[in-house]
């Protein structure tokens, strides 16, 4: 066989002027930050709380992220959902995160997905996005300023496209996976990553407290703690003895993703569980983790 | 002298055929495996027990497998299997039937004076100053054109391993164990095939090679096809004169008459096979080993590691779930990975079984395929299982891959015989004879978009991480080279003319990183 291959038969793989220049996906800039940090690095974290008000309005949340950013600098992160929940197994009852409740840097947001990139054209769908999306402190104080929607942050339809195509507002890239895939087990997944699931699917999960069996099979559940792996054993630590059960709140019943939102979770102390259900406007107490103050690995 | 010396393809043809003549009253074929060739491949291990022939299907059976090995040096076949199922009874046959019984040595390594020397049948032993010296017998060396070796995992493993590279070392002297090709003034190496009984409870006295030592054979598993042949087996013997036999049925095939030496090594002349393998094959060999013989998500971490040297994000992970799992548990059985040596042995297996296929199909040709690759890197992989192990579940894998591979070949519109990687380097230097480097580095990274997309498998996610790194260490040496890439890209209009040139760029600049040669060297060849 001749070693050179006849033109025409590769020439659809050649770029011409005018297309669209290829853009490899480039290197998260937080990805350096993905396997820097353990378990153990999150439970030495900082706590950073705001209950400022601005008038009657509650405008902690977005402050006590920015100070939590701040303090973890480019190289640090802030704690998310599923990280929240590992840290929280590998202590006692006497640390903090078991005493106090906490806002995660995990957001929820709602919308269509007009191409059908996860599902289908135009199916609503629910993404939860770990370590860092839409939600930026000044894009929440933008959100308060615009006015939120049910109590959340009013996004443009762009805004949700691109969070649909992996694309943050920094210019960093975000893996997402379907909910199956996350149900059927990723491993290694990054501090920075997506959940897509199709909308219908999260309303239709009971909100409030449930038990463990109910718990464990709740794809929303699944989705925000970012797969089961850790969900057995923190139903049996988190639960409320008296009625073996444990929460998980959701505000989706009877709201339309036609209009893209999107607000933080919160992680209860206790029995309260996983929630999404606290309003974009409140307080807010975020872990920050930072690699000098803490000897992350490199 | 032989007389009326044929071509080639016909010497080995009544070669072939004469000696399987020869071979069917002496002894049983014993069906190996059983490749299935359509839009998928197959190679199923048959065990002794043949099937029902169909179509597209070729059964190749262990006498199939000595035969082929004589005519290709380097590939010296190891039987492990129970005592008395036939093993050395074909060697015997094949030997004494080529070579007669004087042109062929038995070495029963756990017995008699050669247990400690299989070199003995080699050296003689000379006077120097007055004490008894052991050399070389260059005579000797060059005198049998097979040694069979008995229990090879019996015996002392260092000549053994000198030998089974064509040579001998006494002392520091070193002689060739090979006879001359006519007047082409190559030479033919002795033919090696060895047997073993596993190293189990019932052969207490045998013990499991060493890596070193199963590296330089290609190690099957004989089947014990008694059951199966029956009373078919019981006139099959070894008496008569099969040589003569054997030699006069030739003559008669071919018009040719002459000694064996003459003969034989015209006839297996390893030179007559291209050795060189085309794109496709050669890609599909680079993908393959990092799914099929390492950890799925250790070679994708290895080739992210790479990706994101060159600032690319894979879009696509080998996700820990139960096909993942199955994966391991598979590779579980192996007692060492790939090595080096094994890269041979998987390029000529795949020569070997074309040329079986070839033989089969009445071609007498050696031409290899994606698919002689697969059923080759299966087999190697099913030889470094521990003992006792099952066939079967390691081919799976590499049935897997073939399917990921010719899946992505046929959804990147890729033709046939060529490597996505080579076709995406070779666009990329036809886009930059119209739109210079701008339009090459572009169509590189359009290549490298092309595979940067969600992966359904920890096949698919292997395979594409090894491609996608790939082009991303070509778009890094093409990126530190650009002044001269420009040059070439401007001089030479298309990829026709300026592979060439940049092949040289290549090998005058791929010492600056050792990555570029294992990366780069498989699409640039």
């Amino acid at each position: 066989m001749e070693k050179i291959i006849p033109r025409n038969l590769i020439k659809h793989l050649e770029w011409t002027p005018g297309q669209a220049l290829p853009q490899p996906a480039p290197v998260s800039a937080s990805s350096p930050a993905i396997k820097r940090f353990s378990i153990d690095d999150i439970l030495k974290g900082q706590p950073f709380y705001s209950n400022q008000k601005d008038g009657d309005n509650w405008v902690g949340l977005p402050i006590a992220l920015r100070e939590a950013l701040k303090y973890a600098g480019s190289d640090g992160i802030i704690a998310t959902m599923p990280e929240l929940i590992a840290a929280k197994l590998k202590t006692d009852k006497n640390h903090d995160f078991w005493k106090q409740w906490y806002t995660v840097h995990t957001e929820e947001n709602i919308g269509i997905d007009t191409k059908g990139r996860f599902y289908t054209p135009n199916e609503p769908v629910l993404v939860v996005v770990n370590g860092g999306g839409i939600l930026t402190p000044d894009r929440i104080e933008l959100a308060y300023a615009e006015g939120l929607i049910n109590n959340s942050a009013k996004y443009r339809q762009e805004e949700f496209d691109k969070i649909l195509d992996g694309a943050l507002p920094n210019g960093d890239t975000l893996a997402l996976y379907r909910l199956e895939e996350i149900k059927a087990g990723v491993s290694n997944l990054p501090h920075r990553f997506g959940v897509v699931m199709p909308y219908a699917v999260a309303q239709g999960t009971p909100s409030g407290y449930h038990s463990k069996e109910v718990f464990m099979e709740n794809p929303l559940v699944i989705a925000r703690a970012g797969g089961v792996e850790h969900l057995d054993a923190f139903f049996e630590k988190a639960k409320d003895t008296n009625d073996d059960t444990l929460g998980n709140h959701h505000p989706f019943a009877g709201r339309d993703a036609s209009q893209p939102q999107g607000r933080v979770l919160f992680l209860g102390n206790n029995c309260y569980g996983l929630d999404g259900n606290f309003n974009l406007n409140n307080d807010g107490r975020f872990v920050g983790v930072a690699p000098e103050a803490h000897g992350a690995k490199k | 002298m032989a007389t009326n010396q044929p071509d080639q393809k016909q010497l080995r043809t009544h070669f072939i055929g004469a000696l399987y003549e020869t071979l069917d009253g002496v002894v049983s074929p014993t069906p190996y495996f059983e490749i299935t060739e359509g839009e998928t491949v197959d190679v199923a291990f048959l065990n002794g027990k043949a099937r029902l022939p169909k179509p597209n299907t070729v059964e190749i059976n262990d006498i199939d497998l000595d035969v082929a090995s004589l005519f290709y040096d380097d590939i010296h076949l190891l039987w492990e299997g129970h005592t008395g199922v036939g093993k050395s009874h074909r060697a015997k046959a094949l030997g004494e039937t080529i070579f007669g019984k004087d042109g062929y040595v038995e070495l029963h390594l756990e017995s008699g004076v050669f247990a400690s020397s299989p070199t003995e049948p080699f050296t003689k032993s000379v006077m120097e100053n007055g004490l008894p010296k052991v050399l070389p017998d260059e005579e000797k060396c060059r005198k049998y054109g097979l040694t069979v070796f008995e229990e090879i995992n019996t015996g002392n493993f260092n000549d053994i391993r000198t030998m089974s590279e064509g040579y001998i070392n006494i002392s520091g002297n070193i002689a060739r164990l090979r006879m001359p090709i006519g007047d082409t003034g190559r030479y033919k190496n002795m033919a090696i095939l060895a047997t073993m009984n596993p190293s189990d409870g019932l052969h207490t006295h045998g013990r499991e090679m060493t890596v070193a030592g199963e590296n330089r054979f290609l190690k099957l598993k004989a089947a014990n096809g008694v059951a199966e042949a029956g009373s078919s087996q019981l006139e099959k013997e070894l008496t008569g004169d099969l040589h003569g036999r054997f030699w006069n049925r030739f003559a008669e095939l071919s018009g040719m008459n002459g000694e064996w030496r003459e003969i034989y090594p015209l006839a297996t002349d390893s030179a007559q096979f291209s050795a060189v393998l085309d794109g496709q094959t050669r890609e599909f060999i680079d993908v393959a080993l990092g799914y099929v013989g390492e950890d799925p998500k250790e070679t994708h971490a290895r080739n992210t590691e790479l990706m994101q040297q060159g600032n690319v994000q894979p879009q696509f992970t080998v996700k820990d779930d139960n096909d993942y799992r199955k994966i391991l548990q598979a590779q579980g059985t192996l007692k060492h990975g790939f090595v080096r040596r094994d890269l041979g042995k998987i390029r000529n297996l795949s020569r070997l079984l074309a040329f079986i296929k070839g033989v089969k199909s009445g071609t007498y040709e050696a031409q290899v395929n994606l698919n002689d690759v697969a059923s080759a890197i299966g087999i190697v992989l099913e030889s470094k299982t521990v003992t006792g192990t099952g066939y079967g579940s390691l081919m799976t894998l590499v049935n897997s891959a073939l399917t990921t591979y010719r899946d992505l070949h046929k959804i990147l519109n890729i033709p046939s015989g060529y490597g996505y990687r080579q076709a995406v380097w070779q666009s990329a230097l036809n886009a930059g004879s119209e739109h210079g480097f701008e339009g090459y580095i572009h169509t590189i990274r359009n290549g490298m978009n092309q595979l940067n997309t969600e992966a359904l498998n920890a096949a698919q996610a292997t395979i594409k991480s090894r491609l996608l790194a790939d082009l991303v260490v070509l778009e890094h040496f093409s990126t530190a080279q650009e002044a001269d890439v420009k040059a070439i890209l401007q001089e030479n209009r298309g990829a026709m003319k300026a592979v060439e040139p940049f092949t040289k760029l290549y090998a005058a600049k791929k010492a600056e990183g050792s990555i570029y040669e294992h990366r780069l060297g498989s699409i640039m060849r």
